[in-house]
């Protein structure tokens, strides 16, 4: 445990640092310096602007080689070790640009005499990032990085590349997902946690570059601060999660787009496209950096649309192009293999492979939040802030979707107290505004989940940022304390939610819990991954219906939830010997059903859990006399699984060979958990 | 003492409210907004006991 959390480091250490140096030529290759009486800063961008530039297009460089390795099947350790030697012969090579740098940037720190509330607020951030680097160094517990940012990057490092695997969300978009990839070839489970918790504090410092910029050091501290503090930055940030690496990379984006797109400067509209695609090219989600970022372009040069249309027009291709480049080698992949370049995302338009109308009506009926009417849409900013129960199903208020009130009460004083009449300010707040509305009209029209518009948390802080500067410099010193307080007490209490979130991580981390004792508390299901793991044969191969704990399985296993995976085609199986062949064609042995809180523990138990209580009722001959027909509706095709394994069992082909307990965790944080059973079968096949 | 419609009718508090009108509206947004805010708790005390239990052994 601590050898793998010194690897992590170590390993982290080293890729930023090569990353920086592979970037510092390319930034150099678009040569971006700022336009003259941009921002606050008219002799160009700043150094440490300068250097967060070159990190991220560094890092994504050193992914796109890995990426290209994985597609041709060839990444493996000694080559993911050759290209991270190689990316650090290049930052070697410029040992002699570098160490001056360094050395004139630690010298300006040093000689900086920041004001107390400034060094209060980089207290405060400091504080943050302790306690989530302490919860990046447990093991992965998250149960998203189990089912897919791990448990996809786990599979790949073992078959050394890319394959086109139809599980869903395994094959999205995934910059962090190459470089997990290589980090457990290479270096430990640790690692990939400690690498997003770094791009939580790059995008710290990406904001506060951006509101430095655009509306003065104040505003970017102050920014920097509301958004590292804000529990959502808190959830993610210590977890092997993508999203930090998404805002990252869309931050710098809005800030190359705000400098140089008022100009149609194309060094930096195309340095913005690359970098929005590197975003969309992390997660799903921040593909809306695409659309949000032509909505900036058009905000940006303003009336010169009308003006110069067709130099509207070139900046808006240039960056289009720009984002789809970045993209193309993961859409092509998909769309050869599926017919769908965004598999499965892309169903309703392009109807790929091993994807069918029920699996699309499933997650297309997800629904979360008050409502979808025009009032809703309006309440929208208020509910998330005051009423973000209603997002969260039964979880409840605290979790990590909680917000701070702060972005909510401070972004209309950047109004109200007229920041918004100072030129450069003005056009920050239009972009970033038109960024998030565009952000926000997408994500209400879908599925509301809080974590989907996670992607404008930095740039409503920068905002938010520019409310509280504006309030504290009203001239009333009653106002300016009372809006210090605001910020204060928010700060205070969201360093009480980081503590209170991170404090279970600190037992494992410093030897007083073992790995399994944390694994067990933190980890649904992780009972029946390790039996499984201690107890079949090393050449088992098991099929896992249930959703939890994947990445810790050691043996040889499959998806075998219907809705969650396409190899498996259940709904052209018309009675149990369909699924006897399939399950041998692809080497299957055994059958793992994880236990559930709302199943009975046996098969037609979870067919009733999935396709409804008439599953419970009816005889097994009438359900299996119904396959002969295709499912009616997503619950029958999800119940289907189940109904033919029930045959196998009732015809003495599949048999329980255990029966045991375990528990489904209801709270990570607060502890909560619930026992359940989980049943191991034996395929019988002659 | 007079009616509450005099004393709204002063010139000083026209004035008060007409310089100041501004802060007085942030300030009743933000107090609105923290009202609302922590009210979303009021259903949720006993997980922040358990919370503080877990991290203060009891407290």
């Amino acid at each position: 445990m601590a050898a793998d959390i010194v690897v992590a480091l170590a390993f982290n250490a080293g890729l930023m640092a090569f990353s920086y140096g592979v970037g510092r030529p390319i930034v150099r290759i678009f040569n971006p310096s700022g336009p003259a009486g941009v921002g606050r800063d008219p002799a160009g961008i700043r150094r440490l602007d300068r250097g967060l530039f070159a990190l991220a297009l560094g890092f994504g460089a050193i992914m796109f080689v890995y990426l290209f390795l994985g597609l041709g099947d060839a990444l493996n350790k000694p080559a993911a070790w050759a290209i991270y030697g190689a990316a650090g012969a290049i930052t070697l090579v410029q040992y002699r640009g570098i160490a001056p740098e360094a050395r004139a940037a630690f010298e300006r720190v040093r000689k900086q005499r920041p004001p107390a509330w400034a060094l209060a607020l980089a207290a405060v951030v400091a504080g943050h990032a302790f306690l989530n680097l302490v919860g990046a160094m447990a093991p992965p517990s998250m149960a998203d990085p189990l089912r897919h940012h791990l448990a996809s990057p786990a599979y790949y490092a073992d078959v050394g590349g890319f394959p086109f695997v139809p599980v869903i969300f395994w094959n999205i978009p995934g910059v962090l997902h190459v470089g997990y990839t290589v980090e457990l070839l290479v270096a430990s489970e640790i690692a990939p946690a400690v690498t997003h918790f770094t791009f939580s504090l790059l995008t710290a410092g990406a904001v506060f570059v951006l509101g430095r910029r655009f509306a003065g050091w104040k505003v970017g501290l102050i920014a920097a601060a509301i958004f590292y503090s804000l529990p959502m930055t808190t959830e993610l940030a210590s977890a092997p999660m993508v999203e930090m690496g998404a805002v990252f990379f869309a931050v710098l984006a809005v800030y190359a787009l705000l400098t140089g797109g008022k100009d149609a400067d194309m060094r930096w509209i195309l340095l913005a496209g690359l970098l929005g695609g590197l975003a969309g090219a992390t997660k799903p989600w921040a593909l809306l950096a695409g659309p949000a970022g032509l909505a900036v372009i058009l905000v940006v040069q303003g009336s010169g649309v009308l003006q110069r249309p067709r130099r509207t027009a070139i900046s808006l291709v240039a960056f289009s192009f720009a984002f789809g480049l970045v993209l193309g080698p993961w859409l092509i992949r998909n769309y050869i293999a599926a017919g769908d370049p965004l598999w499965p995302l892309g169903y309703q338009v392009f109807r790929g492979d091993m994807w069918t109308d029920w699996h699309f009506e499933k997650f297309s009926s997800w629904e979360t939040g008050p409502g979808k009417s025009l009032v809703d849409f309006v309440l929208g900013p208020w509910n998330l802030t005051n009423e973000i129960g209603s997002f969260t199903q039964d979880r409840g208020p605290l979790s990590g979707s909680l917000l701070t009130p702060i972005l909510l009460i401070f972004i209309p004083a950047a109004w109200l107290f007229g920041a918004a009449r100072n030129k450069a300010t003005g056009g920050l707040l239009a972009a970033l505004g038109a960024f998030a509305a565009l952000a926000y009209v997408v994500w209400f029209a879908g599925y509301q989940q809080p974590r989907y518009i996670q992607v404008v948390h930095p740039l409503l802080a920068v905002m938010a940022g520019v409310g509280v500067v504006a309030a504290a410099g009203t001239r009333r010193r009653w106002l300016a304390l009372a809006a210090a307080g605001l910020l204060g007490l928010s700060l205070v209490g969201t360093l009480g939610v980081s503590v209170a979130f991170n404090s279970g991580f600190f037992p494992v981390v410093f030897g007083a819990q073992s790995r399994d004792e944390f694994l067990e508390a933190k980890v649904s299901n992780i009972s029946s991954v390790m039996w499984v793991n201690e107890n079949l044969p090393t050449d088992t191969k098991v099929l896992v219906m249930g959703l939890a704990g994947w990445y810790y399985f050691d043996r040889d296993w499959l998806v075998g939830d219907s809705a969650y995976q396409g190899h498996l085609a259940y709904h052209d199986m018309a009675s149990p010997d369909g699924l006897v062949m399939e399950l041998s064609d692809v080497g299957v042995t055994h059958v793992l059903v994880q236990g559930a809180v709302d199943a009975e523990p046996t098969l037609l138990g979870w067919a009733a859990r999935v396709g409804g209580p008439s599953y419970g009722e009816r005889a097994l001959e009438e359900l299996l006399t119904d396959l002969e027909l295709p499912p009616v509706t997503p619950n029958d095709f999800e119940a289907r699984p189940f109904v033919l394994l029930a045959g196998l069992q009732a015809e003495g082909r599949l048999g329980l060979v255990h029966r045991g307990e375990e528990t489904v965790v209801t709270s990570r944080t607060f502890g909560g958990s619930e026992s359940v059973e989980f049943l191991v079968f034996e395929l019988l096949v002659e | 003492m007079g009616s509450i419609k005099s004393v709204l009718a002063r010139p000083m508090l026209v004035r008060f409210v007409r310089e100041h009108w501004k802060p007085l509206v942030f300030v009743a947004w933000a107090v609105g907004v923290l009202v609302a805010y922590l009210g979303q708790f009021s259903d949720s005390l006993d997980s922040i006991r358990d919370v503080l239990s877990r991290i203060f052994g009891g407290a």
